[in-house]
């Protein structure tokens, strides 16, 4: 038995001896990259596929936007030739406005946003305050509504004149509009509201991975609890609001949504409503790149400190692997100005919204007596009967289920790769893969447009799922490192030593170990997919539309009723997904979006 | 420049081709060099021990063995099959060798029979992959365990799954990365026999990976003994101890007392008087290994603690030649229960000594300290750290 078993490893040997000098003449030489050679076939087919489809969904429409903004002519003008003129229009004052005040709305939310997250994640991690458990899922609730369907829940209520608030300060005799939404204020106002879950995970997650250690030696030192919150725990977690400062100033660039329902078309028009205004009106996609390179340069600016403040960030967490329980500081008084900002929290964006959206969904007109309402269901008939946002409801659950899962599959090879392996295409692929962060939606679908606008995929759901796809691979990704980090190198290497190659290591071993990173980022771009107005609103066609878009043309044509189901149902979606979630898969909606903050 | 030393013990061995073979073996991340040139065969059917302190790049040699570190010059065989040199490496799944991690790395989302049967699947029928890994099992004394889950386990289970999964793929080279550090220390002195025994009843080519000497020691046909990425000496266990040839092999193996002193006289033709530094003390030294020294040569002396003796100075035994005797006081005294630790005050010069624990002596009590001619060791050399 002894001797036929060296027979045959010596065979076995003799095999893959060839095979390795098979292997080595026919992969190129950019994935042996002078380390590891002799692919599988596999794993060559899984590296090709991953990088066509970052080229296609990342590279070619990131180029697009830069190629689109020295274009001389719009798309399908075949006189176009290089041309600075659209970007030289930017210099105008117009422009030069809209940059400054988009620039000064995205720097006052995201102070706003980072005190009044800092203060909740301090009251909920460190303090006595009551209903933690309960608080903890509010402050982190509205990540999950979409911010658009919130924009015309607050025009609902508090527009100038029609507003259900000034309808009711009028009603009980006080003069004039007492709110008014559609000031920039209330843009920054509606913003802060969505914007402030992020500096909340940012920070608590910081404060939860900080040991006690710390701020029990400082209180060892004889400090009190202030002097330590101050001294101590502050500096300790700057970096986390720090980053999440420039993260949040980076997605304001981006967000067209609030800003074009609650301004109109003649407040002021913050540049991601430039580009949106100057393909609708004049289908000026050359300029709409433009304006994009520009939001693009600023976002770039506010990566760059944000992933230099992410750094020293991750240099201070002090991670413990044993489980420790801050001691809790009693606030005792403070407790009721504590309570009375989260319940107002809850109130401005989840309760008041929501009641304003069903009441206006189900009422047929504007009526001035609140306690005497007429009802009916004629605008939700109207929906389910209109085909157009029936067909539109189907296309958003066929995009929402195929781009997170193109999405996440993408997110688990780059993960694998940059993290893994030593292919010197990696650092190539994290690079890509990273990118979209700094290109708001609206900017991205410009470079889709003109990138594949002669392609069988314009104007169909394909180039939604696609836009969608490069859209989130960062998010995805991050998701998936944050797992992959957890889990212990050996476990891989095992499996290589065990005679498994790459393929099989990522499907047998790595992908299980990572499953419950894989459900909720799943379930992360889900929610993100179908939220999205900002990328949709540029790149649907009547064909291929989805339930965002439909909102806004409902919001465009002042169709407020229609736009208020419509958004409703979106609502009902998403909270049905993270409950199912709940319930099948056991993720938590903490996990789903807490994991992104690692 | 470490030199190349093959201690052969198979008599075979001139005729086939070692099981493990590096040739300057170099391996660097960008500007630190972890490895900077490193030679070792191992002969087939050996255990071999890569000793050293952490970071002195014995776990980065055996990755690199393993295919799951990439060197940067010299080139790896295993059986004579070239496996890796500086420009291309044979992917560790095609090596045939397999490996014991120091977190025993059971996968967690898998059966202890699965787990066992991963390596197998795919190269042998069903029922036959299900046979071998039973067997595995049987081996380790883990029949029963099959269906449990990695989790489920204990620490040395644990470990005991991890050997049964490297030994099942019947690997030409069976790799230990310090498979027992992270074992409680009971239990990591009764699965170092336990190990040893298995690997003799597999009776493959081992390389074992540790920083703890005494493991090393019962672990090991050949112990390497590495510092700096550099191989200081290798030879058997009791070599290394007996005779380390330089002031790093006598710190790192067991307790040892070190002076560095000047050649005085040459009394032998391996004994010499050496007068050591700072009190001029006298010491006899008699080398049982090849060091030549010549008067006024510097050098280091290295003294087992537990070979120094302690005598009552109002009785003291009938000196022997050629051993050196100091007047001393007692600093420090230890009970550890097999033994007694002493501190002796010696000029100003403290020694450190280990006596059995029927020899009672107390703090500031004057003492005679003993030093046969056979019990020091005599490093040539000025240099106390190498």
């Amino acid at each position: 038995m002894g001797t036929s078993r060296e027979r045959t490893q010596t065979v076995q040997v003799k095999n893959s001896r060839q095979n390795q000098q098979q292997g080595e003449k026919l992969q190129p030489r950019l994935f042996s990259a002078r380390r590891f050679s002799g692919f599988r076939p596999i794993t060559a087919i899984a590296a090709v596929v991953l990088i066509a489809v970052l080229v296609i969904v990342v590279v070619i429409p990131v180029a697009y936007v830069f190629y689109g903004a020295t274009r001389s002519g719009t798309i399908g003008d075949p006189q176009t030739h290089f041309s600075w003129e659209p970007l030289a229009t930017l210099l105008s004052s117009t422009y030069l406005v809209s940059f400054a005040g988009t620039i000064l709305i995205g720097l006052l939310v995201a102070t706003f946003s980072v005190i009044f997250g800092g203060i909740f994640a301090w009251l909920l991690t460190r303090t006595d305050m009551p209903f933690k458990k309960f608080f903890e899922i509010v402050v982190i609730a509205p990540l999950l509504l979409s911010p658009f369907i919130g924009a015309i829940a607050w025009l609902t209520l508090a527009a100038p004149n029609s507003g259900m608030i000034n309808v009711l300060a009028e009603n009980l005799g006080i003069a004039g509009p007492i709110v008014d939404i559609t000031q920039p204020a209330g843009t920054i106002f509606v913003m802060c509201l969505y914007f402030l879950p992020y500096a909340y995970l940012f920070t608590s997650a910081s404060l939860k991975n900080m040991d006690p250690v710390y701020e029990e030696a400082s209180y060892m030192a004889g400090k009190s609890v202030l002097r330590t919150v101050f001294t101590v725990t502050l500096p300790l977690v700057r970096p986390a609001l720090v980053s999440s400062f420039f993260l949040i100033a980076i997605l304001s660039l981006g967000v067209f949504s609030i800003p074009a329902v609650l301004g109109g078309r003649t407040g002021f028009q913050p540049v991601a409503v430039l580009v949106y205004r100057a393909v609708e009106a004049n289908s000026n996609f050359a300029l709409a790149s433009a304006i994009g390179v520009g939001v693009v340069a600023l976002a770039l600016v506010g990566t760059i400190l944000y992933r230099w403040a992410l750094r020293s960030s991750n240099r201070f967490t002090t991670i413990t692997a044993r489980g420790f329980r801050p001691r809790q500081m009693r606030i005792g008084w403070l407790k009721v100005p504590a309570l009375v900002a989260s319940f107002g929290y809850l109130a401005l964006a989840i309760v008041l919204p929501n009641i304003a959206l069903v009441i206006i969904s189900l009422t047929p007109y504007t009526q001035t007596d609140v306690t005497n309402l007429t009802f009916t269901l004629e605008h939700w008939q109207a929906i389910l009967d209109n085909r157009y946002a029936m067909m539109a409801f189907g296309n958003t659950m066929v995009v929402g289920l195929i781009a997170p899962t193109i999405t996440i599959a993408i997110a688990l090879l780059v993960s694998y790769i940059v993290e893994r392996t030593k292919w010197r295409i990696r650092r190539v692929v994290d690079f890509v893969a990273v990118i979209p962060v700094a290109i708001p939606g609206i900017v991205f679908a410009t470079g889709f447009i003109w990138a594949y606008v002669t392609t069988p995929i314009y104007a169909t759901i394909w180039i939604l799922i696609f836009a969608f796809v490069g859209s989130y691979i960062p998010h995805a990704t991050r998701v998936i490192n944050a797992s992959f980090v957890q889990i212990d190198p050996a476990l891989e290497e095992a499996a290589r030593v065990n005679g498994a190659g790459h393929a099989r290591v990522l499907s047998r071993i790595t992908a299980p170990l990572a499953m419950p990173a894989v459900l909720s980022g799943w379930i992360l771009v889900f929610l993100l997919v179908i939220r999205d107005v900002n990328t949709a609103i540029m790149l649907y066609s009547p064909r291929a539309t989805i339930l965002p878009v439909v909102t806004w043309n409902f919001v465009a044509d002042g169709d407020v009723r229609s736009a208020a189901v419509v958004g409703l149902i979106e609502t009902i979606i998403l909270i049905l997904v993270v409950v199912l979630a709940r319930i099948i898969f056991r993720v938590r909606l903490t996990s789903v979006v807490g994991r992104e903050m690692k | 420049m470490t030199t190349i030393e093959t201690i052969n013990m198979a008599p075979e061995g001139a005729t086939k081709s070692p099981a493990v073979e590096i040739r300057g073996l170099e391996v660097r991340y960008g500007a630190v060099v972890a490895v900077p040139e490193l030679n070792l065969v191992v002969e087939e059917g050996d255990l071999v021990t890569l000793l050293g302190p952490s970071g002195c790049g014995k776990t980065t040699t055996l990755r690199c063995i393993a295919g799951l570190e990439s060197p940067s010059g010299g080139e790896i065989r295993i059986h004579g099959d070239l496996v890796a040199d500086g420009s291309w490496q044979m992917p560790p799944e095609r090596r045939n060798v397999n490996m014991v991690f120091q977190t025993y790395a059971v996968w967690p989302h898998m059966s202890v029979l699965d787990n066992v049967a991963f390596g197998l699947r795919g190269q042998f029928p069903r029922s036959e992959v299900k046979d071998r890994a039973a067997e595995a099992l049987k081996l380790v004394g883990l029949s029963g365990f099959e269906k449990r889950y990695g989790t489920e386990l204990s620490g040395g289970q644990q470990q005991r799954v991890a050997l049964a999964r490297a030994v099942v793929t019947e690997p030409r080279v069976l790799l230990y990365d310090e498979p027992l550090s992270n074992l409680d220390a009971a239990l990591r002195e009764q699965m170092r026999f336990e190990l040893r025994e298995l690997h003799d009843r597999i009776g493959k080519t081992g390389i074992y990976v540790t920083h703890d000497q005494s493991e090393s020691m019962v672990m090991s046909d050949k112990v390497v003994l590495m510092q700096d990425g550099r191989i200081v000496q290798e030879g058997r266990p009791r070599e290394l101890y007996e005779e380390p040839r330089t002031a790093f092999a006598a710190r790192f193996l067991g307790t040892a007392n070190m002076w560095t002193g000047r050649v005085r006289e040459q009394i032998g033709e391996n004994s010499y008087v050496v007068e050591l530094d700072n009190d001029a003390l006298p010491c006899t030294v008699t080398c049982a290994g090849e060091a030549r020294s010549r008067p006024g040569d510097r050098g280091t002396i290295a003294v087992r603690a537990e070979r120094v003796t302690l005598a009552d100075p109002g009785n003291p035994p009938s000196a022997t030649a050629g051993t050196s005797s100091w007047q001393g006081r007692i600093t420090r005294a230890a009970y550890l229960g097999s033994k007694y630790e002493y501190h002796v005050l010696v000029g100003d010069r403290s020694v450190r000594v280990e006596a059995p624990s029927r020899a009672v002596f107390e703090v500031d009590q004057d003492v005679l300290v003993h030093l046969s001619a056979d019990a020091p060791v005599w490093i040539p050399g000025d240099a106390e750290s190498r």
